[in-house]
């Protein structure tokens, strides 16, 4: 089918504004929309400018705003935004951070933000065997905390961000909560375990 | 700029960040990575890392050795593969340590799975080897590496790409680097200099590949004229989504999923009668094409872009939703489909090079005569060889942090007793003047050749190859680097210039598709993963030796290298 990609475009090192360039092009339904921006960027207008990597939705490069909706351009088929024949995708940079060029923006406070809560192991005890011993249950605990690929898609759609730039967003949170719920889990205190198994909830 | 470092690390994967924690001990050291934090594609390996810590059932790393050699078709260096067994047991209790989610057993142990090829007691039947966790595993080493990273403060340089090694004579000096952001060109001096790139499968049209896996490390190599080793050895894995390469792990296979043909048969039976599904994958990629092409693939037209399907649904949903939970994802976005509950269309994708840059046991590249001082290789663009012919699955994870870890010891030892050596600063300039005329010309759109190598290297170097296809390959190739020199960039700007770096990869894959070619068509036997049809047999008299390879030009030389075969004598590989 035929469909119309609408593409935010800017150079700010160029002192360009930003502004919308259309590509018609045809792609089937269950393509990918990364699959339109790669085959807009070898075959149609090298300039476009946007990351990718695995194309399956694990490296979490390519996270940008479809429809309104921060998405992964590589998990997003064009069947579900587009219905009709000549149907409009717009497609736009991630906010809260600053446009690089075109649908890249500069992840480096993204990044910061997750590395200010010292997203690792701290030791609490020795190691006494080989490996630590920790139950199914105990590992359950944490397991969508470890799921995060740090696409920062949280961070553009994150509210709190519009008035308070300095909150260190979504991602940096549950990086942190990983680790104190394991802390958690090692030392089995059932109220706390409790309390932040409520808490994560509510995060996702 | 010119940046000086003891030691400069290329690649932000596995192997490059544990060679960093190790060198980082005593060096002072960079990590150079062409994309962001935790972007690289180990993060997409999913079934598992093996070793041999025996906490399901018995196992000893003497096993997982022995089957690594054979899983291999001897094709290995047999001391390089005891070293991987057995400091992979180590080496997984040092992530666990470090906080590596792994999944566990109801003794609260690190869980293992059965997987393709590893047997207890010297093929008797499957073991539980691969350590995981969920199908995610790849992403939770490179998380947790990572985390030590930051914890470690280590020096990254985010979207950097390499295009060129500094050599004086054998001896390696620096790099020269491309700077994403601004368009600079750079030179980072260094005493010693790892590649740890990744592979190659871009070259194929189906893929389980990223996008970034460009073999940026072992193209930079080959042109400064080292030679690369068994790069004719390329494994395809069974189950890719048909149509798209995405890989659907072998855990599927290892948690009891089984393949079928049109007709309902689990054909398995027929070529592995004791592992059946989990028979070594190029093992099970022949087996795929032979229903296919005898009119039992899905659609039954014997085309090779027919498949057969993989069905897990007999699992049980509670299995299938906490074992292979991405599994049903990918499912359920690209396919529209529910393991749980019906089975899954999968072909042969292309999947890990075991070829590379050729290395000994400490990564320091080895062309069998010459050691290149101060320049490492591990991970896949290395060929150390643990994988031979055909790697096993798991080992991959296993090879990045083995011997990411030896290279890095390595590494933090050797910088202590060397000084800088000369490099040509004028390098830097020269290259820029390069990237400069892709801009001031008006040329071709890259599409059109990326897509021809990648059709020319799926149709005739694939699963089977033989003699006539792999020559018309041969000068394909060569016509498509020609074609290449028109191509240009319409992109004029210097900051943040994705097609510059985009056609600098795709001379990268040109250059690695005609020495893949090449050293196929050379090899006239049938081992591992290269099979063919017009010498369907082992011929260890004439070709048990390591292929090296040269590019020259247009043109490919061949050299040989001895395979270390000083544990189990090559016997016929049958599971």
């Amino acid at each position: 089918m035929n469909v119309v990609l609408e593409l935010y475009r800017q150079d700010p090192a160029s002192g360009g504004e930003g502004e919308f360039k259309s590509y018609e092009l045809a792609l089937e339904p269950t393509d990918r929309i990364l699959d339109g921006l790669i085959r807009i960027s070898r075959d149609m207008d090298g300039s476009l400018s946007f990351r990718k990597s695995c194309a399956h939705g694990v490296c979490g490069s390519d996270a940008m705003r479809i429809n309104g909706k921060e998405r992964l351009a590589c998990k997003t088929l064009v069947q579900d935004v587009a219905e009709n024949e000549g149907d409009v995708v717009r497609i736009e940079p991630l906010r809260h951070m600053t446009v690089q060029r075109d649908l890249m923006v500069d992840q480096q406070v993204f990044f910061e933000k997750f590395r200010s809560v010292k997203p690792f192991l701290i030791p609490q005890d020795e190691v006494q065997e080989k490996e630590r011993i920790q139950s199914p249950e105990e590992r359950a605990l944490f397991d969508e905390a470890t799921k995060c690929i740090n696409c920062s898609a949280c961070y553009s759609a994150c509210p709190v961000l519009d008035d308070n730039p300095d909150f260190i967003g979504p991602a940096a949170i549950v990086a942190a909560a990983r680790y104190v719920l394991r802390y958690m889990s090692i030392r089995v205190n059932s109220y706390l375990v409790s309390t932040a198994y409520r808490y994560r909830q509510k995060l996702w | 700029m010119i940046y000086e470092f003891d030691a400069v690390i290329v690649g932000a994967g596995g192997a490059g960040l544990y060679a960093a924690l190790e060198a980082g001990r005593t060096a002072k050291t960079a990590v150079i990575s062409k994309l962001y934090p935790m972007r690289s594609h180990t993060g997409a390996a999913q079934g598992g890392i093996g070793a041999a810590l025996g906490n399901v059932e018995e196992d000893k790393p003497e096993w997982h050795a022995f089957d690594t050699v054979k899983g291999g078709d001897y094709l290995v260096d047999q001391e390089a593969a005891r070293i991987l067994a057995e400091e992979a047991v180590q080496t997984v209790y040092d992530l666990e340590n470090r906080g590596l989610p792994f999944s566990r057993t109801p003794e609260g142990r690190i869980a293992q799975r059965r997987f393709g090829g590893h047997t207890r007691n010297f093929g008797e039947g499957p073991v539980h080897r691969s350590c995981y966790a969920a199908d995610r595993t790849g992403n939770m080493i490179l998380q947790t590496l990572y985390q030590q990273c930051i914890k470690n403060d280590v020096h990254f340089f985010d979207e950097f790409q390499v295009v060129e090694l500094l050599l004086d004579g054998t001896r390696c000096t620096g790099v020269v680097v491309f700077e994403l952001k601004t368009g600079e060109v750079h030179i980072f001096k260094a005493k010693a200099v790892l590649f740890a790139t990744g592979g190659f499968g871009r070259m194929f049209r189906i893929t389980s590949n990223a996008l970034a896996n460009t073999g940026d490390g072992p193209a930079v190599l080959a042109r400064a004229g080292i030679p690369l080793e068994d790069m004719e050895f390329f494994q395809f894995h069974p189950t890719g989504i048909k149509g798209m390469g995405i890989l659907i792990t072998e855990g599927v296979r290892g948690e009891g999923g089984i393949l079928l043909n049109s007709k309902g048969e689990r054909f398995m039976e027929r070529y592995a009668p004791t592992m059946l599904d989990l028979a070594p994958r190029d093992m099970v990629s022949r087996a795929i094409m032979t229903e296919i092409s005898e009119g039992r693939g899905v659609r039954g037209d014997r085309e090779i872009d027919d498949w057969v399907m993989l069905d897990a649904s007999h699992l049980g949903r509670d299995v299938v939703e906490s074992k292979i939970p991405d599994i049903a994802d990918f499912c359920k976005t690209y396919l529209a489909l529910d393991p749980a509950d019906e089975p899954m269309p999968v072909q042969p994708t292309a999947h890990y090079a075991m070829g590379g840059i050729p290395t000994d046991i400490h990564g320091r590249v080895d062309t069998g005569g010459t050691v290149y001082e101060g320049l490492y290789a591990a991970g896949e663009c290395a060929c150390v060889s643990v994988h031979g012919a055909n790697r096993l699955g798991t080992n991959s994870l296993v090879d990045l942090v083995v011997f990411g870890r030896r290279a890095g010891k390595h590494i933090a030892e050797y910088v202590q007793n060397v000084t800088h050596g000369a490099v040509d600063e004028g390098a830097a300039q020269a290259y820029a003047a390069r990237v400069a005329k892709l801009k001031t010309e008006k040329g071709k759109h890259p599409g059109p050749i990326y897509r021809e190598m990648q059709s020319i290297m799926t149709a005739k170097v694939g699963v089977y190859r033989n003699e006539s296809n792999m020559l018309e390959a041969v000068a394909a190739i060569r016509e498509l680097r020609e074609q290449f020199k028109d191509v240009r960039v319409q992109d004029t700007a210097d900051n943040f210039n994705t097609e510059v770096l985009a056609i600098l990869e795709l001379e990268n894959l040109l250059d690695l598709s005609l020495i893949t070619a090449a050293s196929a068509e050379n090899r006239q036997e049938s081992r591992g993963a290269h099979s063919r049809p017009d010498y369907p047999d082992r011929d260890d008299e004439v070709w048990l030796k390591h292929t090296l390879a040269r590019l020259d030009g247009n043109t490919i030389s061949i050299d040989y290298k001895s395979v270390d075969v000083s544990i189990w004598e090559p016997k016929p590989r049958v599971y």
